[in-house]
């Protein structure tokens, strides 16, 4: 069923949205946040904002791009309104998700040591989301070339041999 | 590794994450709670919050029942008087849906300045949503305060009224004109630290990682603090004669063990819809005590 009841309003049906979207804002919010319970946070944040949003979204397509981009936004602010007023110590705080439980592997700490977490972003973009650079710097607000720049050195501290690589 | 080795890995990695049905569910039902009235951010830290009921008070007429049966200047707390309490009894209970935390953080006191933690001190920070609308003839405005050790009244609302910036906004008190069918939901805030006893426990499950068990731990501890404070209403009228009733919560026999069964079904099924629907059914694990006529 179509996420567009009506097409010519581009009204979105948020619920609908949620089923067909949820997952991927999930994952960008996990790859953002480093954990599940900020990222359920940051997922109920961005619904809302859609629920609120006056923004005219043309296709599905384009609801995916906004929902992406908003996401990122979201773990911006939070992270950025965390660095100076963190009340109680996150490695003291009680872990409230099955997460803290499971180890994590070496490639998901190298991942998420990535910095600045735009790189986070941008390897989850483009190899998993499999978008390309020029629509990854048009979600992320980038350029085109920082995004690639980003795109390279995140190979390197990930060692991610080129080998056989494709169109970058 | 190269490019196909890391974009399959990777592609492993993030198929384990997803958003739970119980996610998606509470999300959609938060949105419909925002199309009736301003909610701005919506904050869920602990794995049990439910935003499910409400809104069910409306749905099912409560109000206007209430309403109709009371005659002159009077007034009560909706979430009181719907149950009826019957053979002079001063409590009723109150469903977990309708009274629930909604926001929780418990920790070793962490000193910014010094960026050390201190584990001789726990703090313990647990917000419950609760709707505190009355219903009444002639009520004009009803002023709202709460006493108890480290209580206080606490809401999310955003200062813009859509997307944007967000407040966080607590108090002891808080006055609202009187509307029909509006809402006038708050979160009750509880601040402590652990006494001694507590720490102990708090200390053994923070080792053993149970995080049922530290929930359920938080939530005696919540009881424990929730005995002690009062939530008091004072409508007054548009004859301007005012009428204070004063309410408290006591938590239900067994509390303890049904909040440990509540979560351990949780954790059991996590995923299923149809027994998230299902807990409209479950035991009160609070009563809402009227403390004076």
């Amino acid at each position: 069923m179509s996420l567009f009841k009506r097409k010519r309003t581009y009204e979105v049906d948020v619920g609908e949205a949620i089923d067909a979207w949820g997952d991927t804002v999930m994952r960008v919010a996990h790859r953002g946040m480093g954990n599940v319970t900020d990222a359920e946070d940051i997922f109920q944040t961005v619904f809302m904002r859609l629920f609120k949003s006056k923004t005219r979204i043309k296709d599905e397509e384009h609801l995916k791009a906004w929902l992406i981009r908003v996401t990122i936004n979201c773990c911006y602010d939070e992270l950025r309104k965390r660095r100076p007023t963190s009340v109680l110590h996150e490695a003291s705080a009680v872990a409230e998700d099955d997460e803290s439980r499971r180890p994590k592997s070496s490639l998901e700490k190298a991942i998420d040591s990535l910095c600045p977490p735009i790189r986070k972003t941008v390897i989850h973009l483009y190899y998993y989301e499999g978008y390309s650079t020029e629509e990854i710097a048009k979600i992320t607000g980038e350029k085109p070339s920082t995004v690639r720049s980003h795109l390279h050195r995140a190979r390197n501290a990930l060692r991610i041999s080129m080998e056989g690589a494709g169109d970058e | 590794m190269n490019e196909d080795e890391f974009r399959q890995s990777y592609a492993q990695l993030e198929e384990g994450i997803k958003a739970s049905e119980e996610l998606k569910y509470r999300t959609k039902k938060s949105l419909g709670r925002a199309a009736r009235f301003p909610a701005g951010k919506i904050a869920f830290a602990a794995c049990l919050a439910v935003f499910a009921g409400v809104g069910l008070l409306f749905g099912t007429g409560a109000l206007e029942k209430i309403g109709a049966t009371l005659a002159g200047n009077t007034f009560a707390l909706v979430a009181y008087a719907e149950e009826s309490p019957t053979d002079g009894c001063d409590r009723v209970g109150i469903s977990f849906e309708k009274f629930h935390p909604t926001r929780t953080s418990a920790g070793y006191l962490y000193d910014a300045s010094s960026d050390t933690v201190d584990f001789s001190v726990v703090t313990v920070s647990r917000y419950y949503s609760f709707d505190m609308t009355v219903a009444g003839k002639n009520v004009e405005s009803v002023a709202y305060s709460i006493e108890g050790e480290g209580v206080c009244y606490g809401s999310w609302k955003s200062d813009r009224g859509s997307e944007g910036t967000v407040a966080q906004e607590t108090s002891q008190s808080f006055i609202v004109a009187y509307d029909d069918g509006k809402q006038v939901v708050r979160e009750i805030g509880l601040n402590y630290v652990l006494d001694e006893e507590e720490k102990a426990e708090f200390d053994r499950l923070y080792g053993t990682g149970d995080a049922d068990g530290m929930e359920t731990l938080l939530a005696v501890c919540d009881a424990k603090r929730l005995a002690g404070t009062s939530i008091t209403a004072t409508a007054t009228f548009a004859d301007k004669t005012s009428q204070t009733k004063s309410y408290g919560f006591e938590a239900a026999e067994g509390f303890e063990g049904m909040y440990r069964a509540y979560l351990s079904q949780w954790a059991t099924d996590p995923q299923d819809t149809g027994s998230w629907a299902s807990l409209a059914g479950v035991p009160s694990l609070f009563n809402l005590v009227e403390k004076s006529r």
